[in-house]
């Protein structure tokens, strides 16, 4: 009797945990998930290793997920389903290896989704195919950390949102440093050169007067001659500017997302191979 | 050679120019006279002898070392020194106006005058409104007190009118561009072009006279030369009026140049619809040319700043225009710059934003 209730206590206990979501905590969490057993021992270590890093750099939560079967909805579902259930915070990503549909797929969460924009993530997976094509999955993982490593390290790189579902487009109002620079300069160069042309025409450094000579001038013309010599025609064809990004064509700097699993803003990208 | 001073027939005072009315007025009793009633008047004679350079003891030398000329003042008999080009002046002594009559007649006998419109006091108040508007200038720089020297002078200027037959040619472009499917066809047609007719220029003026400071006096200018009138002595009476040392035949080379400057553009500006246009010839023939010789009104002021610096400065004795270096406040310089430095950068920056 008694354990039966303990374990009545402790189910509950988790379940309350499981319901309230994830909690916001300062520090992120990572993990691996070998599912589909692509991993050595050794290599699960090393890429826990970089995953870590990446975690207590950031302070947000990565993952990186392998499994045969992604239960029907789809590798990105599957991903977001992955790190709902695993969370701490609100931001982070899921690099994920789905064997049954031999997919690499990326979804990132929170601000995870102005780092990685579809740019970034494109050639995060070209970089990341060229291991998955060999079967090293631990060199796929590792390449995605490094990338992303970097990625965040330089920055936001987003200027605009494209929200899948809606078609909408939201741009991210912000102001670089070199923005500002840029402003001072501006500012500096106009107050000079107010200045500069004020002082000039106090030290009277310019000539005012010039000579109307409309209107001290009768002109009667007597001789008028157009005469056509010659014609020629060039043509060249129009380059067309050929719009190849998915996701809308936006460009680089957008950052595509939607809605997914739990009601929580997805980003990401996928790749066969 | 002679050198006259006005006298009123009612009480031997000096009579004067008045601009603001255009008679003549005296200094002592206040008689008022017209243009017509002056000249029945016969005015009082000096004498007048030149001295050749290097022997007057109390000529000063003028910076060409020529000979000064020593007049005797009408009114009080004094000696009057003047430089070779003054024309009209004051004693030194007795301060009465005297007009030296042979350098305003013969060959020096101006075509044309515009006699001063502006007076003395309305000179002085227009000059005060006009820097009391500058917003640069430290606050209160300016009062009366401190003008230190206000004289209306004649400038002697040549006035050159031209008439010439001109013709320019050249060739210009014109492109139409237009599309088909994929392809821009860009059509360049070309043509001969030519252009010729009679073109007459009137109003172009120089200064005539060597000591000026240019600048000063060039950009008073224009003057309305269609407001002219036939010269008298009188008018110089009460002012400062100097003859031409430098003759028509020194500006002929600029005017020609000028004249042509202008024939071409005229003619180019008859060149429209075009999107290129190339003068490659021109070619001018003159037919008619004149020089006037005219004496223009200008007030030239002297300021003295409270810290010792002087400041020129000359007014269009008919219009009015002022032209001369105006001191700076360091300090509206500084906040104007302040305050257009941060309107600008913050708008930059909300731009920066918003993009």
């Amino acid at each position: 009797m008694k354990r039966i209730r303990k374990n009545i206590v402790s189910c509950l206990c988790l379940w309350l945990f499981v319901l309230t979501g994830c909690m916001t905590v300062a520090a992120g969490t990572g993990g691996i998930d070998d599912g589909a057993s692509l991993l050595s021992g050794s290599e699960m270590a090393k890429v826990s290793e970089k995953l870590n890093e990446l975690v207590s750099e950031t302070g947000y939560d990565f993952f990186a997920v392998t499994t045969d079967d992604n239960g029907g909805d789809g590798p990105r579902a599957y991903a977001e389903d992955y790190f709902n259930a695993h969370c701490s915070g609100d931001d982070g990503a899921v690099f994920l290896i789905d064997m049954g549909e031999r997919t690499m797929q990326i979804v990132t969460a929170g601000k995870m989704i102005y780092y990685l924009t579809d740019e970034r993530i494109d050639r995060t997976l070209d970089r990341a195919y060229d291991y998955a094509a060999d079967g090293d999955y631990a060199g796929v993982f590792e390449s995605m950390i490094s990338d992303t490593k970097g990625y965040v390290a330089s920055g936001t790189g987003a200027d605009h949102l494209y929200n899948e579902d809606t078609g909408e487009i939201i741009k991210i109002r912000s102001l670089t440093f070199s923005e500002i620079g840029i402003s001072l300069l501006l500012g500096l160069v106009s107050a000079a050169g107010a200045a500069l042309a004020v002082i000039a025409s106090y030290r009277m450094k310019f000539s005012k007067y010039i000579f109307d000579y409309h209107k001290h001038s009768k002109l009667s013309l007597s001789d008028e001659r157009d005469v056509l010599i010659g014609k020629s025609v060039t043509h060249r064809r129009i380059p067309r500017n050929d719009s190849t990004r998915g996701g809308g064509g936006h460009g680089s700097g957008g950052s595509t997302f939607h809605v997914g699993s739990g009601g929580r803003s997805f980003g990401g990208g996928s790749r066969k191979f | 050679m002679s050198i006259l001073s006005y006298k009123c027939p009612n009480c031997g005072g000096e009579l004067v120019f008045e601009p603001d009315s255009g008679n003549y007025v005296c200094h002592f009793c206040r008689s008022v006279f017209t243009q017509q009633q002056l000249d029945e008047l016969t005015p009082k004679q000096g004498s007048e002898q030149k001295i050749p350079a290097g022997e007057a003891d109390d000529a000063p030398e003028t910076p060409e070392g020529a000979g000064a000329v020593v007049y005797n003042c009408p009114s009080c008999g004094a000696q009057i020194v003047t430089d070779e080009t003054t024309a009209a002046t004051f004693c030194y002594y007795c301060h009465n106006p005297v007009v030296l009559e042979g350098r305003v007649s013969g060959d020096f006998l101006p075509d044309k005058i515009i006699p001063f419109k502006i007076g003395r006091e309305s000179a002085v108040s227009k000059f005060l409104e006009y820097v009391s508007k500058k917003k640069f200038v430290p606050r209160a720089f300016f009062n009366e007190e401190q003008i230190e020297k206000m004289t209306g002078v004649y400038y002697p200027y040549w006035v050159y009118n031209s008439s010439m037959d001109s013709e320019i040619d050249g060739t210009a472009t014109r492109i139409r561009v237009w599309r088909v499917g994929d392809t821009e066809y860009t059509e360049t047609s070309r043509y001969e072009v030519a252009r010729g007719g009679r073109i007459s220029l009137d109003s172009i003026t120089r200064n005539a006279l060597r000591k000026t400071d240019r600048q000063l006096v060039e950009n008073v200018q224009p003057f309305d030369l269609s407001r002219t009138e036939k010269f008298s002595m009188g008018y110089l009476s009460g002012f400062v009026a100097e003859k031409r040392d430098m003759e028509k035949a020194e500006f002929s080379d600029s005017v020609h140049e000028e004249t042509r400057k202008y024939a071409a553009s005229l003619l180019k500006e008859t060149i429209k619809g075009y999107g290129t246009v190339h003068v490659d010839h021109e070619d001018n023939k003159m037919l008619e040319e004149q020089f006037s010789y005219v004496l223009l009104p200008v007030w030239v002021l002297t300021y003295r700043s409270r810290a010792g610096k002087i400041f020129y400065y000359a007014m269009n004795g008919q219009t009015g225009q002022i032209y001369g270096e105006l001191p700076l406040d360091g300090k509206k310089v500084g906040i104007l710059s302040s305050l257009i430095f941060l309107i600008v950068s913050v708008a930059a920056m909300i731009f920066g934003y918003f993009m």
